[in-house]
């Protein structure tokens, strides 16, 4: 081929662009980091690392849902072993009552006790966590509980809960598509809505009270066999929140391991191996360089120079 | 096409950062933070501002979009000028040319101005050049003929009253049918602008008329903070990405967020529900849930972008290659040019020699004979 002074000029000028866009390109990776930042870097990374985004993103977001569930089911446990220990007082109280030794001075002691224990498990069921009762069901805003007094002695003649949504189960959804109550509705412990006297916890404690008042041994012993049923309730409840959050700790570990191994994957896909940037980028400066000097030489030869 | 296509990504923007994904994800979110304190007026106006961001960010793409069309329709306007200009001038060159071979010159200089006018021009649109025996060219533009002879077929612009700033097309002033382009840089704009982009915005309007519909019927059933119910999230006045705003009523009334089924307190079970919208697979044939389907526009447009770009490479080497055996066989070589020239003043000299010893004998016979 022939060469004229214009081929090599143009030769040049393709060639010295040619270097400074990869230049341009390994200087860009170095100062980000990332070898991948638009689409057109890679079609297939790029999807893959928006992908990896959009997980991590999101299991960050079940990782708060879970540490906030594990929150407000570690309060309801702390009121739930409350109750069980008031009803275990109640429950010995009642035992001692049902002996017929008491005489009615110590049988008016315990029923004030059992009076006191009462009041307790009112404020319990009406416990707040964050501004919301946590045994309302849907009634966050609202005391899911009011006692009812009598008129002349002050007395709590019965407890009544709100006319709705008393079970209502709120869930939290801990991972995609699995979603775990973060609840316990009034209606599992305090009130069952079973009409017979055991299912209301208050009755119960209530009748106590005024069996030991009157000395109706009798009727202390029935309290004792319904204080029982209560117990259990609570105890199960106990348990299955000890299983919610046992649960819950579980996803906890499993989200973030989740999300070392998504970030993991992110970073290879995206993160650019920096010394071997480095090396390419002092090698693309040197071809460079030295094509710079060669147009340098090269350029202004020619064979008038030398006439 | 390759700058137009890049200018698309752009718009799209990084795959990292304050993308649509990524937005798009804190919308949901926000929905969770909402779920986890159901009464909260703070989770609520949370909502308001991810949603806010969320329309503002497909508005401001879609007019990116918007923006590159009509960027290109300027552009389109002014090559349909430049190509007038220049097919006009051709065909004034062509009748210098044809009257200097008949009186018997060599045109050379209009011959190269010729050349480079129809250089310019093939770059800026795709033609085609025939050689008349008059020494005219006739110029084709696509299979319609621009140039015969000394007459040009001016072209005019059209406006498109459906596409309103971003339409347009080319058309022949004479019969008034449309120029259809086949190459140069004319051709990539038109692809870009007619193809490329209306097809990425008739997506992206899916992705948020998607959002918009899933999260609208869901939200009219449910019960607000303050009791009502019916209410819509986004506006009902949206019809796609552009104008993709929030109900005005929500945006000033956060408490007017719905996000139970049952009751005005505690439950949260519909924000959970719309929280799984992002799940449902019912983009791209039921294929794709929306997350899924964004992705795949970008990483199309990314892969159109990285295709084009290779494209361009490839073509940039082959120009260099024609160029340099245009060179070979038309270019000039000043080294060359200097040998001959050397070469001539040789002769120049050994011609000049011969005739001073021609002179010497001639003075030598005229000596003699005196």
């Amino acid at each position: 081929m022939r060469i004229t002074h214009n081929t090599r000029m143009n030769t040049m000028l393709v060639d010295l662009e040619r270097k400074q866009n990869e230049i341009y390109n390994s200087q860009r990776i170095l100062e980000t980091g990332k070898e991948v930042e638009k689409s057109s870097d890679d079609p297939a990374r790029a999807h893959q690392i928006m992908r990896l985004n959009d997980e991590i993103s999101r299991r960050d977001q079940y990782s708060e849902n879970v540490a906030d569930a594990i929150a407000n089911l570690g309060y309801a446990e702390n009121e739930m072993v409350q109750l069980q220990d008031i009803l275990q007082e109640a429950r010995a109280l009642a035992v001692q009552g049902a002996h017929g030794t008491y005489n009615e001075d110590d049988l008016e002691y315990l029923a004030s006790r059992v009076d006191q224990i009462l009041h307790e498990a009112v404020t319990i069921a009406n416990a707040r966590h964050e501004e919301s009762y946590i045994f309302g069901g849907f009634n966050t805003q609202e005391a899911p509980y009011e006692m009812v007094l009598d008129a002349t002695t002050g007395d709590i003649v019965m407890v009544q809960d709100l006319p709705s949504g008393m079970d209502g189960v709120i869930n939290r959804i801990i991972e995609e598509g699995v979603e775990l109550p973060v609840n316990i509705p009034g209606t599992d412990v305090f009130q069952t809505g079973d009409p017979a006297a055991e299912g209301d916890m208050f009755q119960v404690l209530i009748d106590l009270r005024d069996a030991l008042r009157d000395g109706d041994i009798d009727s202390v012993e029935t309290s004792i066999g319904d204080l029982d049923d209560s117990l259990d309730r609570v105890a199960n409840t106990v348990t299955k929140i000890g299983g919610y959050i046992n649960r819950l700790q579980n996803t906890e570990l499993k989200l973030e391991d989740q999300n070392i191994a998504s970030e993991e994957h992110r970073s290879e896909a995206q993160d650019a191996d920096m010394a071997y940037w480095i090396s390419e980028f002092q090698l693309q400066k040197i071809t460079l360089e030295s094509a710079m000097q060669l147009a340098s030489k090269i350029l202004p030869m020619s064979l008038v120079n030398f006439l | 096409m390759r700058d137009g296509l890049m200018q698309v990504e752009e718009v799209f923007g990084e795959i990292n950062d304050h993308s649509l994904a990524s937005v798009m994800d804190e919308f949901f979110n926000a929905w969770q933070d909402l779920a986890n304190d159901a009464d909260s007026m703070t989770a609520r106006i949370n909502l308001v501002e991810r949603s806010e961001t969320l329309a503002n960010t497909f508005n401001s793409t879609a007019n990116g979009l918007n923006t590159i069309r009509e960027t290109l329709n300027i552009e389109l306007k002014n090559i349909m000028d430049q190509i007038n200009e220049y097919a006009t001038q051709i065909a004034d060159l062509n009748s210098q040319i044809s009257r200097s071979y008949t009186r018997g010159q060599d045109p050379n200089t209009l011959l190269d101005q010729r050349d480079v006018l129809i250089n310019n021009l093939s770059e800026i649109a795709g033609i085609r050049v025939e050689e008349q025996s008059t020494g005219k060219v006739n110029v084709y533009l696509g299979q319609d003929i621009l140039v015969e002879d000394d007459r040009t077929r001016e072209l005019k612009w059209e406006p498109d009253s459906d596409r309103g700033k971003a339409g347009g097309d080319m058309v022949f002033i004479d019969n008034g049918s449309t120029v259809n382009i086949t190459g140069g840089t004319a051709y990539g704009k038109i692809e870009v602008r007619d193809s490329i982009v209306p097809d990425a915005m008739g997506e992206l309007d899916e992705v948020a008329n998607f959002i918009m519909n899933r999260v609208n019927e869901l939200h009219v059933q449910g019960i607000a903070k303050d009791g009502t119910t019916g209410n819509y999230f986004w506006s009902s006045e949206s019809t796609g990405a552009l104008d993709m705003a929030l109900d005005t009523v929500i945006l000033d009334n956060p408490e007017k967020i719905a996000v139970s089924t049952e009751s005005d307190t505690g439950d949260n079970a519909l924000a959970n529900t719309i929280f799984n919208v992002q799940f449902e697979e019912s983009l791209n044939n039921n294929e794709s849930n929306v997350g899924d389907y964004y992705r795949g526009i970008v990483a199309r447009i990314g892969a159109m972008t990285q295709q084009a770009e290779t494209q361009y490479e490839a073509s940039v080497s082959a120009l260099e290659q024609s160029n340099a055996w245009r060179e070979h066989y038309s270019g000039v070589s000043l080294d060359e040019e200097m040998a001959e020239m050397i070469a001539l003043q040789r002769t120049f000299q050994a011609s000049a020699k011969y005739l001073n010893m021609v002179d010497d004998l001639l003075a030598a016979v005229i000596s003699i004979a005196n």
